[in-house]
């Protein structure tokens, strides 16, 4: 099967370099596929630096900003005019451990989606176990789908369920959206359980953001 | 506050707008249609603001007492259309501005190889 590992990449200059080397030497025959999310601090130019001439670091990049859900639309479209037939995100800052991307692969042989989840321990803010608990109930009984961990990026799905869970989010939400469809469309999907890195406490999705994927996840239920 | 205060005031943020909008529309940053279209809306408010007794048959009939009451009503209508039309327009707008980047970015490629 030929697989794209897609990058969005954002504000991540020396983390990101850092996660694409990872990736290349985790799997030889993996191509990946960078987006930059419109970066301020140059991430863009670090990355065609070092990775230019790499046959298998695709990197291109929004002029502005458009948020990581828009980024990742992006890598996938690319995969698809690359001939891929599965891809499988993976955060740029670090938080996931591309050693995981076989079991990802192997999963994928196996089902349609493939969703990373980190396990809840006592070193989780409680604000964040409960909030992943709510959701956990409300998209289990709008959409039957029991998911363990409704935020993690790290995830892949083979290219005949793309027009099924095409998300509309473009920041964050993203992977809720698609779980979302995945319950909806009663695709089969497998969960590989990764390590739970948190890098940077003001990055990533703040209470706000939480609080606006729970408004909408009712809205979903409603989508087409 | 009496009446003819809060009537200058009126007055006075009617003409602030007009005059605003007579700017921008002098700098053509804003069609004609937008400016007359606007310029009608405000003078009717500033015709209503100084005889706000016109509006007494239209308030009896909807059994409102107060000017204040009636002109309340109205403005939420008013903003919330605005509002909704707004929302409407930006998504619309950052559908099309995602769609053309995506493109850029996909083109990007398609030159580098």
């Amino acid at each position: 099967m030929k697989i794209f590992v897609i990058v969005p990449v954002y504000n991540e200059e020396n983390r990101a370099v850092e996660t694409i080397n990872k990736i290349l030497e985790v799997d030889k025959n993996l191509s990946i596929i960078v987006i930059d999310d419109g970066s301020t601090d140059g991430s863009l130019e670090i990355l065609n630096s070092k990775f230019k001439k790499n046959k298998r670091v695709i990197i291109t990049g929004h002029m502005i900003n458009l948020g990581k859900g828009a980024a990742m639309k992006t890598g996938a479209r690319i995969a698809w005019k690359l001939g891929a037939e599965a891809v499988i995100f993976i955060d740029a800052d670090g938080q996931h451990d591309p050693k995981y991307l076989p079991e990802f692969i192997k999963q994928l042989e196996k089902y349609p989606v493939v969703f990373g989840y980190r396990e809840l321990n006592k070193n989780t803010p409680w604000i964040r176990r409960i909030g992943n608990k709510f959701a956990g109930w409300l998209i289990k009984t709008l959409f039957n789908i029991k998911r363990k961990d409704l935020l993690c990026g790290f995830l892949g799905f083979r290219k005949e369920v793309y027009r099924q869970i095409k998300w509309k989010s473009c920041r964050y939400g993203i992977e809720t959206e698609m779980a979302t469809k995945v319950g909806r469309n009663k695709i089969p999907f497998s969960e590989v359980k990764i390590d739970t890195i948190y890098i940077d406490k003001y990055k990533g999705v703040t209470i706000f953001d939480a609080f606006k994927i729970l408004g909408k996840i009712p809205l979903w239920y409603f989508e087409k | 506050m009496n009446v003819i205060t809060l009537q200058l005031v009126l007055l006075a943020f009617a003409l602030l707008m007009i005059y605003s909008l007579f700017l921008h529309w002098k700098k053509k940053n804003i069609s004609d249609k937008f400016f007359f279209s606007w310029l009608i809306i405000f003078v009717v408010f500033v015709f209503l603001a100084m005889f706000p007794k016109i509006l007494e048959p239209l308030m009896k009939e909807l059994f409102i007492i107060r000017v204040m009451d009636l002109g309340m009503i109205g403005t939420f209508m008013i903003l919330t259309y605005v509002t909704i039309e707004n929302n409407i327009k930006i998504k619309n707008l950052e559908s099309k501005m995602e769609k053309m980047i995506r493109k850029i970015a996909i083109e990007k490629i398609k030159k580098d190889k």
